[in-house]
């Protein structure tokens, strides 16, 4: 009997031992490099970030406090096969120095604005000898689709608004952003305002447009009223107020940044688990990014009476 | 060409036969003496003539060449079943049918009856083929429900990759080369919650074949194995009902005679899912899943002498809502619709003939969420009709013809945002023929071959499948075994490696910009029964695998390919000792293999390699009721793929915001070579113990279990971005209660 008090026992002290063993996924380090550059079409100044891969004692890749950008990098775009450029190295001001605490150092040219159709190479000599190199095609802008474009707000036996676009490309990521337009009389001058315009409100909490491949973006006719009524709250003087429109702003990715951005995005959904995915990059030799963006820009304007019953003035000029 | 020529010795060798003599043949059915249920695998055994038959899944039996004009005293017996010895006149060139019905043994007196000697099944060629019934499967400690697929786990050649997922790899298959067959019709997503539990209720269930590799003609379109499951007719004699509870559903079971028949009807349903949180690492998701299952089964021997009719429907549903619309939603739906004709005709010839409709939709609706667009319609209709002649001589012919139509839609966005739709329709025209050499005493041989006269792939033209198993017995106690076969399957899932938990498997018809998948087994093996209680199994394999399909990783852009072909080649063996007394059954296997997957060009090991596997099974009945069992299982650590540094990451969110790239960096994980690095080796020991109560109109079966007794952490993956480690099941204890009416 004595023998049969000890097998309980037994099992308990096997639980409570438990049974562990020392694991870690780490393998072997190896030296891996990170070109990433996004080239816009707004402006002639393009930037460039070179980094190089490190290790960390633990788990925790944020104990790393060493900048691993590279220095000394040899960097060349190209428009086409003939207009060459050459980058070279700058620094700003480090906002967050929660891990580093130096400034932040780039590699950018300030004479360089592609153009839409542009072929553009980039090709980075890094100081071991290594080379990384990749190429965009800066993409054409969205085109409205405006027979399901909606033009005025609100939109008669519809609770929302909705702007409709296509492109030349499938699966692109599109990052659209709307913002209201009003000016509001200051000292006697009317001075120009924007706020951003969720697409929804749910519990309280605004639902922003988020980049995703989706052609459209629809604003809940709710959610417009709530920013309009928002923005002369606790002010008596609503005529002070003079609405402009919505003015939606739409960044199409190029096919690189489009593969990119979705890849970079959370799991799947909540729940499947996955392992070792790949990590997309277009850099040949080394990890990162080589592409561009376009935009497009595009009104909808306010019903007058609607504007009217907020007390404010409109103003039909985006 | 080769397999042309293999294929014309078979024929050949079918034609060999012997003529009959002034014998008599006896055939019946062997069923259960309370319920009428068909007792599968059992045994029927004459000693003066040192002849004898197993029973089919029908429980029907058949033994020929009997020396006419004479009684005999033939016996039938089954585990767990009353032997019964009847004499019997066989009369010459006459079938004399038989049939009997055993009594169960009642659990007061914690015995059982052996199964029927070995000598009757001594030249059947079953390399690969593991049988299993209801009262094998409640041996295995269970976690939370009984399940057929996580009992499969526990045998020699069949590896998972967690505790979480019932999903089941054999001889270094992927788990979409494993066809599971409820009645004859095809389940294709066979799985409740993430994989965690099957869909098939085990209560329904009356037989299950597996065969992990070396299967016979007759079954097709699957490179690994096959799961056929055979489910209970009801209860002929009288009503009754079942009811039972675990942690995580409840269940009923209803059965009858109706009429020159029965029926069967069962359900089981969620009502709390907070056990999972213990499977899914403290996550409770909110979804909820239920099965039903009905059969009819009609036999009027006035009008249709011989036929068995039977309809089953079965349907399960998983839905995952939640009622946040910035999360999405999931359902996923199985619907197998079945008529099942069986016939057994006045000469020594039976027949099936099934039509059946299997569809499955599974759906992830992303709602607001980030989540990814998926959808997989998979509608199937088949038509099957087999024939089963048995000569004089022993020996068996079975062909049969089968049409399948296939329809699948998978329309999907993988992770690099692009948006894939496949729609694929084709139809399978196919025959088989196989004859089972019985004559010869110590020699048995099962000789056929598939002819795949139309495939569902454009690419699936004419092809022909030989298969053989051979079986001989050195001495009484000594056999070898050994099989050779070729495979084929035109259907495959787009499920990455990468997903170690995954919603559904979408299934769809190999585009055609792809070769069809083949398989050749080389199977080799012997088995020993030094004692009657005592048997000894060893089988070698290797598994060439050509042209399976890979999920390419690498679709970046619209025209890149969905699916890539790769190769595979799977080899090992496998060792296992079986002891069986009326008390006490213990199980002791061991499994070295080696698995390997070829991906444009690169050589790897896939996740479900594992070199080494021992389960060690131990079933003790201690009298009154009371039985309790104990299963540890140990195998090799698992491939993984290393990370081998980080790098800071462009983390592109608010394009508007044009300061992003300078400052929105993120570190990333690096990974290795794929799978280069192995996790720490998994062991468990499970424990359970049960009692039956036998009360006058009641039984009541209950069961506690403790799962992972000495809570080892064993490594389910870790998170790439925190290098966080995820472990499987830890110590974890259930209990489920069954009442019988």
């Amino acid at each position: 009997m004595r023998k049969l008090i000890l097998i309980p026992l037994l099992l308990l002290g096997l639980v409570f031992s438990s049974c562990d063993e020392p694991f870690s996924p780490k393998g072997e380090f190896q030296q891996r490099f990170a070109m990433f550059g996004i080239m816009r079409v707004d402006t002639n100044y393009q930037v460039v970030t070179v980094t190089k891969s490190y290790d960390v004692e633990g788990l925790n890749p944020y104990a790393n406090k060493k900048d691993p950008f590279v220095e000394g990098c040899f960097i060349r775009i190209w428009r086409g096969n003939d207009e060459v450029h050459i980058l070279r190295d700058s620094t700003i001001a480090r906002k967050n120095k929660d891990r580093y605490q130096d400034s932040i150092k780039f590699y950018y040219t300030n004479n360089f604005t592609p153009k839409i159709g542009d072929k553009i190479t980039i090709e980075c000599l890094l100081p071991n000898g290594r080379r990384l190199t990749s190429s965009t095609e800066v993409i054409q802008p969205i085109e409205i689709n405006y027979s399901e474009t909606d033009l005025i707000f609100p939109v008669k036996d519809k609770d929302f608004v909705q702007v409709k676009w296509r492109s030349s490309v499938a699966d692109l990521v599109y990052m659209p952003q709307v913002k209201l337009y009003y000016d509001k009389l200051t000292n006697g001058v009317w001075k120009l305002h924007k706020v951003n315009v969720p697409m929804k409100y749910l519990d309280g909490q605004p639902v922003w447009p988020m980049p995703s491949n989706r052609n459209y973006v629809r604003l809940d006719t709710v959610a417009v009223a709530k920013v309009l009524r928002e923005i002369s709250e606790g002010d008596p003087n609503k005529s002070d107020y003079r609405i402009r429109a919505l003015i939606y702003s739409i960044y199409v990715c190029d096919r690189n940044l489009s593969a990119f951005y979705s890849s970079s995005r959370k799991i799947g959904d909540e729940f499947s688990v996955r392992v070792d995915e790949l990590d997309f990059t277009n850099v040949n030799g080394g990890f990162g990014v080589f592409g561009s963006y376009s935009e497009k820009r595009t009104s909808v304007l306010f019903d007058e009476k609607y504007i009217t019953n907020f007390g404010y003035k409109i103003l039909q000029t985006p | 060409m080769k397999a042309i020529k293999v294929s014309f010795v078979l024929l050949v060798f079918l034609f060999v036969n012997l003529n009959a003599q002034s014998t008599g043949k006896l055939r019946g059915f062997l069923t259960d003496k309370a319920t009428g249920e068909a007792l599968a695998f059992g045994n029927v055994y004459i000693k003066e003539i040192n002849r004898g038959a197993s029973t089919n899944t029908e429980g029907l039996y058949f033994i020929t060449s009997i020396p006419g004009g004479k009684e005999y005293e033939v016996t039938y017996s089954y585990m767990g079943y009353q032997t019964k010895k009847i004499k019997i006149f066989i009369a010459k060139n006459k079938i004399t049918q038989v049939n009997v019905a055993l009594d169960h043994v009642s659990i007061q007196l914690g015995t059982i009856e052996k199964i029927g000697k070995r000598t009757i099944e001594k030249n059947e060629t079953n390399i690969g083929l593991q049988r299993l019934t209801i009262k094998q499967l409640e041996v295995i400690p269970q976690s939370v429900e009984t399940d057929i697929f996580r009992s499969l786990q526990t045998m020699p050649g069949v590896r998972f990759t967690g505790d979480i997922s019932a999903k089941y790899y054999v001889r270094g298959g992927a788990s979409n080369q494993n066809l599971v067959l409820l009645n004859g019709s095809p389940i294709y997503n066979p799985f409740h919650a993430f994989g965690m539990f099957s869909v098939i209720d085990p209560e329904i269930m009356n037989s299950a074949e597996f065969y992990k590799g070396g299967f016979p003609a007759q079954y097709g379109g699957r490179l690994s194995s096959i799961l056929r499951i055979q489910t209970k007719d009801g209860n002929r004699n009288k009503f009754g009902a079942k009811a039972s509870a675990s942690f995580l559903t409840a269940k009923a079971l209803l059965e009858g005679p109706i009429p020159h028949g029965s029926f069967i009807f069962s359900g089981r349903r969620t009502y709390s899912t907070r056990v999972l949180k213990k499977f899914l690492n403290g996550n409770q998701p909110p979804f909820e899943f239920y099965d039903l299952f009905g059969k009819i089964t009609y036999r009027n021997q006035e009008f249709f002498p011989g036929a068995k009719f039977s309809f089953q429907a079965f349907t399960s549903q998983d839905k995952l809502l939640n009622d946040d619309p910035l999360k999405e939603d999931f359902k996923w739906v199985n619907n197998v619709f079945a008529f099942n004709w069986f016939q057994v005709y006045s000469s020594p010839l039976y027949s099936s003939f099934t039509i059946s409709s299997s569809r499955f939709l599974g759906e992830l609706i992303p709602n607001l969420s980030n989540a990814r667009p998926k959808k997989n319609e998979v509608n199937d209709i088949s038509l099957k009709m087999d024939f089963t002649y048995l000569f004089d001589n022993k020996n068996e012919i079975e062909f049969g013809v089968q049409f399948q139509g296939l329809h699948t839609i998978l329309r999907l966005e993988n992770q690099f945002g692009i948006n894939t739709k496949i729609d694929n329709s084709g139809a399978y025209i196919g025959a088989f023929v196989k004859y089972k050499l019985m004559q010869f005493e110590n020699f048995g041989a099962d000789v056929g071959t598939r002819a795949n006269l139309k495939g569902l792939m454009g690419a699936g033209d004419f092809f022909i499948e030989p298969r053989i198993n051979l079986t001989y017995n050195i001495f009484p106690w000594f056999k070898l075994k050994g099989s050779y076969g070729v495979y084929q399957q035109e259907i495959t899932t787009v499920s990455e490696e990468t997903e170690v938990i995954s919603l559904f498997e979408p299934y769809i018809i190999i585009p055609d910009y792809l070769p069809v998948s083949r398989a050749i087994h080389y199977i080799a093996g012997f088995e020993i029964q030094p004692l009657t209680s005592l048997k000894i199994e060893t089988e070698a394999y290797y598994k060439d695998l050509k042209n399976i399909t890979a999920v390419n990783d690498n679709k970046k852009f619209l025209e890149d390919k969905d699916l890539l072909s790769a190769q595979g080649e799977a080899y090992g063996m496998e060792i296992s000792a079986n002891y069986l007394t009326p008390k006490v059954t213990f199980t002791a296997s061991y499994s070295l293999a080696w698995a390997y997957k070829v991906v444009n060009g690169w050589r790897y090991l896939p996740r479900f390699d594992a070199r080494h596997t021992i389960n060690l099974n131990l079933g003790v009945k201690l009298g009154k009721g009371w039985q309790a069992s104990a299963m540890w299982i140990f195998g090799s650590g698992l491939p993984y793929t290393q990370i081998i540094g980080y790098y800071d990451k462009l983390a592109l969110g608010d394009f508007h915001n044009g300061r992003y790239i300078y400052d929105s960096y993120m570190p990333y994980a690096i990974l290795g070579d794929k799978n280069l690095g192995r996790l720490p080796n998994y062991h468990r020991l499970d424990l359970s113990l049960s009692k039956k109560i036998d009360l006058k109109y009641l039984k009541v079966d209950l069961t506690f279990a403790i799962l992972n007794v000495y809570n080892r952490k064993n490594i389910f993956y870790f998170h790439r971005d925190t290098g966080e480690i995820v472990n499987m099941l830890p110590f974890f204890p259930s209990a489920t209660v069954k009442v019988e009416l």
